[in-house]
């Protein structure tokens, strides 16, 4: 990892901020200078005027102007030109050797000048002198052109503390800023990181997620606290189920593993007639047997809960109920017959009811489901299988028995793998648990429903619910999920 | 020795039975669910117990705590499917004796159940001597004076018994309890039958006798200074 937000937004926070302080302090700068530099041109007009005022008539015939520097008193530095309108020079002062041909040429009426003692800023203007009418009545405004210029030395001096003032106090806002942002985005996204840390914290081994309290009341934060809540409570459920049922599936094998192995050192363990080990190969296949069918019956049960987890669609024919259940009840006749138990299927519908399902599926479902009843219902008891419509869409298939039944603190945990009603009893007819567990695998991967209602002692029904593939609505019904157990 | 066997899966139980009857020469009872292994474990005197972990009615931990509570000291065999360490240690720690992971070997059963027995008798040695006899407990065989004794399978089972107790005054009560199994008529004189048949094999040929009865008490197995109290 290399990167941090709470970095990103601090650095992305200082960026602005000093932007904000360059922008600031040059705008101060500037408009310092442009006020500095207006009131200095007043300044300068201010003393042309005084160079004006000292301007006066020779009083010789050509009537030329002078200028009297002994009552000129503008400061030392400052360079001065006074021209007549001809052209002609009529003072300057000794410090200067006079203005560029460029200023006196061009219309500005301000110049720059960059002299040794540094830079100047002057005026050009041009003014009539104004005399006493009585002196030249004939000649009262004669106008002359004044340079004046001034060294900037102590205005760019003046700009320059300014700038340094501006620069240094910027600065200074600046760091405060900067704390406070840094603080403040700290402060801002800790639930945050508490939050991420409580989240790292969870693993298979740990499940406990404690997210902060403030995380929880933060707008931004609260859907994704709740959502976090709720993924890691599901997935905990699903591995702590998953976990149980592995380590079922576990205890189920070895156990079988362990009857065939201690069949086969039981007959070896000692010599024994032929007869004894005819009797202990059987036996041994027999174990072998068992633990066939429940290798078998637990891949089924995967692959058809894998199926239907998946949705995998497959070209699924249409199959007729009743005539399917038909074809299951014959199958177990025999079955029922050997422990007299009287076993009946009533169909309930007009039509041929069809369902988009494979016919293998639909009959282990049957079987399954019979065989469980038959096995649990007393000599001259009836098995009933009942076909008939819950409702347009749905077939409702019951499966009812009136044999021990299942106590009812067993009942919602039948269709979990390797469960039994009453376990003693189940291992005595042979079962893993398996059956009921398949049937719902089937049933829910065709869109169906299955549930079981029992009374201790009473007698137990299984209902069955498909949707049914009506003729009329067949080609626009959504495929049912899968298609398992190919045939 | 007796030997209980809590297990649900039928024919495991047979097969472990089977295995105790035939490789160790015990008495061995089954139960199938976890009640009646609680019920049967309490109301005999078992030398053994071999319990299933996941068992109807009643786990198999839950037994094992009940039974552990009320005070009983018989060495407990844990059957089990897990062979993850923390359930092991809970057994363990939770009063059980020794364990075996599904699918276990069937003489390495056997050798820990002997192991389990012996140390339940406070007899750690596999070879049990008094005076000059030795009773092999590993192949069942018996010695006395270095000559090898062939005794009978119910006679090997008394003498082995009483030497697991030796010194003690075993009753017949105790050896009926311990080595018939609860489908068997129990009748005391069948004990005088096999104790009768040890004398002969064991002490007619030897001036020190070992074996002992104490009238209205029953009988010990060991070596007596003075003879005074023989017969």
């Amino acid at each position: 990892m290399n990167g941090s937000l709470r970095k990103q937004i601090i650095v992305a926070v200082l960026v602005s901020q000093l932007l904000l302080a360059i922008g600031l302090t040059l705008a101060i700068v500037l408009y310092s200078r442009a006020q500095l530099l207006s009131a200095f041109n007043i300044m300068l007009e201010g003393r042309v005027d005084t160079v004006l005022a000292v301007v006066h008539d020779a009083e010789d015939a050509r009537k030329t102007l002078i200028v009297d520097p002994q009552r000129l008193n503008s400061p030392a530095g400052d360079l001065v030109e006074v021209w007549d309108e001809n052209g002609s020079l009529i003072w300057r002062s000794p410090n200067w050797s006079g203005a560029p041909a460029a200023v006196m040429a061009g219309n500005a009426s301000t110049f720059e000048l960059d002299r040794e003692h540094g830079p100047y800023r002057g005026v050009v203007v041009r003014k009539a002198t104004v005399f006493d009418e009585e002196d030249d009545p004939a000649n009262p405004l004669r106008k002359v052109t004044i340079v004046y210029a001034a060294s900037t030395r102590e205005l760019d001096r003046h700009i320059l503390k300014i700038g340094i003032f501006a620069t240094g106090a910027s600065s200074l806002l600046l760091c405060l800023a900067g704390f406070f942002a840094s603080y403040g985005v700290s402060k801002g996204l800790s639930p945050m990181q508490e939050l991420a840390k409580a989240a790292a914290g969870v693993s298979i081994r740990n499940w406990s997620f404690s997210p902060p309290q403030e995380a929880r009341t933060k707008r931004e934060l609260a859907p994704l606290v709740s959502a976090l809540e709720a993924t890691i409570a599901t997935l905990q459920r699903a591995f702590d189920r998953e976990r149980e049922s592995t380590a079922d599936a576990a205890h189920e094998l070895k156990t079988a593993v362990a009857i065939l192995k201690s069949s086969l050192q039981l007959l070896s363990y000692q010599p024994r007639s032929i007869d004894d080990y005819q009797k202990g190969l059987d036996h041994a296949l027999e174990d072998c047997d068992r633990l066939e069918a429940l290798v078998c019956g637990t891949l089924s049960l995967a692959r058809a809960q894998q199926w239907a987890e998946e949705g995998k669609a497959d070209d699924i024919q249409s199959v007729d109920l009743v005539n399917s259940c038909e074809q299951s009840v014959a199958n177990l006749r025999a079955l029922a017959e050997s422990r007299s138990v009287e076993l009946r299927c009533l169909a309930n519908y007009d039509n041929e009811c069809l369902v988009r399902a494979s016919s293998a599926d639909l009959k282990t479902v049957w079987v399954n489901l019979l065989q469980n009843a038959i096995q649990h219902s007393p000599p001259g008891s009836t098995v009933s299988l009942r076909v008939s419509a819950s409702d347009p869409d749905n077939a409702l298939i019951a499966v009812e028995d009136t044999g021990t039944g299942i106590p009812a603190e067993h009942l919602p945990h039948v269709f979990e793998r390797f469960r039994r009603g009453d376990p003693s009893r189940s291992r005595a007819t042979g079962g893993f648990g398996l059956g009921l567990s398949i049937c719902r695998a089937i049933v829910e991967a065709y869109d169906g429903h299955i549930e079981i209602e029992s009374t201790d002692g009473a007698g137990t029904r299984v209902l069955v619910s498909l949707p049914i593939l009506t003729k009329v609505s067949s080609l626009g019904m959504a495929l049912p999920k899968a298609r398992i157990f190919p045939a | 020795m007796r030997v209980l066997v809590v297990e649900d899966e039928k024919r495991l139980a047979q097969n472990v039975a089977d295995g105790l009857r035939q490789g160790a020469g015990y008495a061995v009872d089954v139960a199938e669910d976890g009640e009646v292994g609680l019920f049967m474990a309490e109301s005999n005197e078992y030398d053994l117990v071999v319990l299933d972990l996941m068992l109807p009615r009643l786990a198999g931990p839950v037994l094992l705590e009940r039974y552990r509570k009320s005070g009983h000291e018989t060495p407990v065999l844990i059957l089990t499917a897990r062979d993850d360490k923390p359930s092991i240690i809970n057994l363990l720690n939770g009063g059980a004796d020794d364990y075996l992971s599904k699918p276990f070997d069937l003489g390495e059963l056997l050798a820990r159940s002997k192991a389990l027995v012996r140390r339940g008798k406070g007899k750690p040695q596999p070879v049990l001597i008094v005076g000059d006899l030795e009773i092999n407990w590993a192949d069942r065989t018996v010695k006395r004076a270095g000559k090898r004794v062939d005794l009978a399978p119910m006679e090997y089972r008394v003498l082995e018994y009483l030497a697991s107790r030796s010194r003690a005054v075993v009753s017949k009560t105790e050896l009926l309890e311990h080595l018939y199994d609860y489908n068997w008529e129990k009748f005391g004189n069948v004990i005088e039958v096999y104790i009768s048949g040890l004398r002969k094999k064991i002490d007619s040929n030897s001036r020190t006798k070992l074996i002992h009865t104490l009238r209205g008490h029953g009988y010990a197995l060991r070596v007596e200074a003075t003879a005074g109290l023989d017969r």
